[in-house]
């Protein structure tokens, strides 16, 4: 079975006429890492929230791999959303009380993680101390402790800086090589997407429609320098005419 | 040195202030029953300190008793119209409708409901109180913060566990400046409840003292009903730091992890 599976998958919302996505069908395998790449603004997000059991699906179906029934989907939204009256520790673990975990069996197994999160002595620290990239990994690390089989990143780093934002890339890539986890991302950072997965999904049509799927065929383990690759510049080319040719179809304006 | 600092600028200017009524009183020869000197003022709150201490504590109860209650009904009705779409729609234009009744007027009324009773006077409290309490605990409801929510449903919590455990936390800010607005209103509301017709309380103390001339007593009676205002927004203020700890400025030994 597929880690997350969607099927003819149809949505607009009530108040609006036109739909967001049309006869929507793709997959991910378990333990990879896609990335899907589209304009801002046209339902990306929404695409989640349909995944996250938010919004009802107006038509089709999703499928996501259920091993034990709950907390199967880890989620990172766009912003860090820590809760600010709890400190890093119960904030990473409230998704295991959320699953009847009493607070300090939740605690002990939030506290395993954090080294290599990096966050080693911010447990008894609210978020509001911490810098914006520690944060972010907070919240990656409450997405991810209670061991979810598909993990959804909402442009998880785009409200760093960038040099924060390359260190983030770095860490989060060489954790996705030691654990194998099933992961499905948005950004609109190529390079991002590139050095990350295994395959991109781009939007090629609006409503979300047809996905253009592109293999990532670049080896493991891959640094920061696999960004300066021919094979690397020539994928982030090609991704680039896709986009480009996408802008062109629709008169420079994508709606 | 700091602390010093902080304190020295209000306690000069209130000694300013204090010096010059002392000093301008007697220069200009305003008579005692406008406006007494404040040493007088001490005096009679000194003279009368039995019989102060005696109506505070009425008041202070009618305050308290209705402020209590102001808040539970004030959590109720903002939980309620939260929740629900139909109770916002019946209750909350009532509340503001409530509001545009000058409550002064309504005050009399609440004697003929509940005679001289203590509870005359704590409904007029109530009718102080719980308009802020439910318009800023509804604030905070409102505005907490949905992504947030969406995240908590996304791990598996249910409906009252994210209630539990996200609302209920985000509101206190909101909900606690609101008790705050409450807390001072509801000694207005006590002793405007205790003028409309009591025999105990500082609101009736005032205004015997105030139709004997008595204007020393008078000053020193309402000297009393703003130390009970300052008590009681002073709850709100020990709420404040127990429940919001969070918010306490950085620390500098925290600013070295900032860095990692």
């Amino acid at each position: 079975m597929k880690a997350l599976q969607i099927n003819n998958l149809s949505f607009k919302y009530r108040e609006l006429d036109k739909l967001i996505l049309e006869d929507l069908s793709f997959s991910i395998d378990r333990n990879e890492f896609v990335t899907i790449i589209a304009p801002s603004g046209t339902g990306k997000s929404t695409l989640f929230r349909l995944i996250l059991g938010l919004l009802e699906p107006s038509k089709g179906s999703i499928n996501i791999e259920n091993e034990n029934n709950k907390n199967v989907i880890g989620y990172m939204p766009q912003k860090d959303c820590l809760m600010p009256w709890r400190n890093i520790l119960d904030n990473t673990s409230v998704g295991l009380e959320l699953n009847g975990y009493s607070k300090r069996k939740a605690r002990e197994v939030a506290q395993g993680y954090f080294e290599s999160f990096n966050l080693q002595g911010t447990e008894k620290i609210y978020p509001h101390e911490l810098s914006g990239g520690m944060r972010q990994r907070a919240s990656f690390l409450r997405a991810i402790v209670s061991n979810p089989s598909l993990l959804l990143l909402d442009e998880p780093f785009s409200s760093l800086d960038a040099l924060t934002r390359r260190k983030m890339q770095e860490w989060l890539l060489d954790l996705c090589e030691k654990e194998k986890n099933t992961v499905f991302m948005i950004t609109h950072d190529i390079e991002e997407a590139l050095l990350l997965s295994d395959r991109i999904l781009i939007c090629t049509q609006l409503p979300y429609k047809n996905l253009k799927s592109i293999n990532v065929n670049i080896k493991r383990p891959r640094t920061y320098e696999t960004t300066l690759t021919s094979e690397f510049i020539e994928l982030k080319r090609s991704i680039l005419n896709i986009l480009d040719s996408l802008e062109e179809n629709k008169g420079g304006k994508i709606e | 040195m700091k602390k010093f600092k902080n304190i020295i600028f209000p306690l000069v200017f209130v000694l300013i202030i204090l010096l010059s009524w002392e000093v301008l009183i007697p220069y200009f020869q305003v008579p005692d029953y406008i406006l007494p000197r404040f040493s007088k003022i001490l005096v009679a709150l000194w003279e009368q300190k039995e019989i102060l201490y005696k109506h505070s504590l009425t008041t202070l109860g009618e305050a308290l008793l209705g402020l209590s209650i102001s808040v539970v009904i004030g959590i109720v009705c903002a939980f309620s119209i939260y929740s629900w779409k139909n109770v916002e729609k019946t209750l909350y234009p009532m509340i503001i409708f409530s509001q545009t009744i000058p409550i002064i007027a309504l005050s009399p009324i609440m004697i003929m409901w509940f005679g001289y009773s203590i509870w005359s006077k704590v409904a007029v409290v109530i009718l102080f109180c719980f308009f802020p309490i439910v318009v800023s605990t509804l604030d905070g409801l409102n505005s907490v913060d949905k992504d947030l929510e969406d995240v908590l449903k996304a791990l598996g919590g249910s409906r009252t566990q994210i209630f539990i455990k996200l609302h209920m936390r985000s509101v206190l800010p909101n909900f606690l400046s609101g008790f705050k607005i409450a807390a001072t209103y509801s000694v207005a509301g006590a002793s405007i409840g205790e003028w409309l017709g009591a025999d105990k309380g500082l609101g009736i103390y005032v205004k015997r003292v105030a139709g004997m001339l008595q204007s020393d007593a008078v000053f020193a009676g309402v000297l009393v009903l703003s130390f009970l205002g300052l008590l009681l927004f002073s709850i709100g203020i020990i709420l404040e730091k127990s429940l919001l700890k969070y918010r306490k400025e950085i620390k500098e030994s925290n600013y070295e992890i900032k860095k990692i």
